[in-house]
């Protein structure tokens, strides 16, 4: 289930590390099956988006973590990048493994207002962050397993 | 580059003569404000023209209905992680943007976002305008394919905004010949055959 005891993951989320957000919703892809800024959007008030650390945690346990969250939506896959890419769009990484082990949030420096456009800018940057994003679809939404493409796949 | 246009106030009352078109890279025009009238000189001839509808997948505007009322009836914790349910009045809002959109112009892409606003995506080959729906503000970026990314932001007043129309315009230029703001024109004066004059409208 875990690729890393606890002894060997680090506090700090490096660079090179791959994250890996649930998707449950299909409004999160376009048409052309391309992720949506929205997916990286938190809601308003608050600047965390929850993400898994592929470091820590393969397919299958990102999966079943999924699973437990109440959702009114099907589980539609992973939505993957890489923390240098999420950095490089101007937020972070941060470990939060208070929640569950390999548990990480990207946290955004811009906190959206409830019913009120996000900054153009911040949009933009979103833009950037899922272009640099790939998403891994689901093929067996309805199990605990993962049966997707293997998500340390470069993107 | 292209002419700025004109509002019905600078022309020369006395002389009813235009003033020397003024020459505009677009990125400063688009930044600045557009008269109402200019606004609707631009839309009159883009809903007459057959303007080149290239986007890809795009919705006809009965889809795009059905899927404002979809959306607004998207609750809290739709995409499972918090999210604010869809607001009404932002529905409304797009809902009128749709209404004002010239009819050549292709259906946006809509999605809701989890503040509880809905975007409105215009994707052309390598291009993309993007525009978020409040409540009572907006805000838009247009990446315009020479990797440049402008940006705009306002209040709602119930027009499209005009750096959404002029963004459009050019993802989607219109194909006809109609007399307009960004194009020379020929006029025939007073009806009078072989009297014509020509030049640009502004």
């Amino acid at each position: 289930m875990c690729k890393d005891n606890p002894d060997r993951l680090p506090l700090a989320v490096a660079d090179e590390e791959r994250l890996a957000r649930a998707i449950f919703h299909p409004y999160h892809i376009s048409r052309s099956g391309k992720l949506k800024p929205a997916a990286f959007k938190a809601p308003a008030g608050r600047p965390d988006v929850s993400v898994n650390r592929l470091r820590a945690l393969e397919g299958s346990a990102c999966k079943r973590h999924a699973k437990e969250i109440r959702s009114p939506g099907a589980f539609q896959g992973f939505a993957v990048i890489a923390a240098q890419a999420v950095r490089r769009c101007g937020s972070d990484v941060i470990d939060s493994r208070a929640y569950y082990w390999g548990h990480a949030d990207i946290v955004h420096d811009v906190v959206l207002e409830r019913g009120e456009p996000a900054p153009a800018e911040f949009n933009s940057r979103l833009r950037q962050m899922v272009s640099a994003a790939r998403f891994f679809p689901d093929p067996e939404p309805g199990t605990d397993q993962w049966a997707g493409e293997d998500l340390s796949q470069e993107s | 580059m292209f002419f700025a246009p004109i509002a019905l106030n600078d022309i020369d009352v006395a002389t009813h003569a235009y003033p020397a078109p003024q020459i505009c890279e677009y990125e400063t025009v688009a930044e600045s404000f557009y008269p109402k009238a200019a606004i609707s000189a631009v839309v009159a001839q883009w809903g007459r023209s057959k303007a080149a509808s290239s986007l890809a997948g795009s919705e006809d505007r009965a889809a795009v209905v059905s899927r404002l009322s979809e959306l607004s009836r998207l609750g809290s914790n739709w995409d499972s992680y918090g999210a604010q349910a869809i607001d009404k009045t932002c529905v409304e809002n797009a809902q009128a943007l749709m209404a004002a959109l010239p009819e050549d112009v292709p259906s946006p892409e809509i999605s809701p976002n989890p503040n509880g606003t809905l975007t409105l995506d215009w994707e052309g080959e390598d291009r993309l305008l993007s525009l978020e729906v409040g409540r009572t503000r907006y805000s838009c970026f247009w990446e315009a394919g020479d990797d440049t990314t402008e940006t705009d932001e306002g209040r709602i007043a119930g027009d499209i905004p005009a750096f959404v129309y002029f963004a459009l315009q050019r993802m989607f230029p219109p194909t006809a010949t109609m007399p307009g703001p960004f194009e020379e024109f020929t006029i025939d004066v007073q009806g009078q055959p072989g009297s014509t004059a020509s030049g640009g409208r502004g």
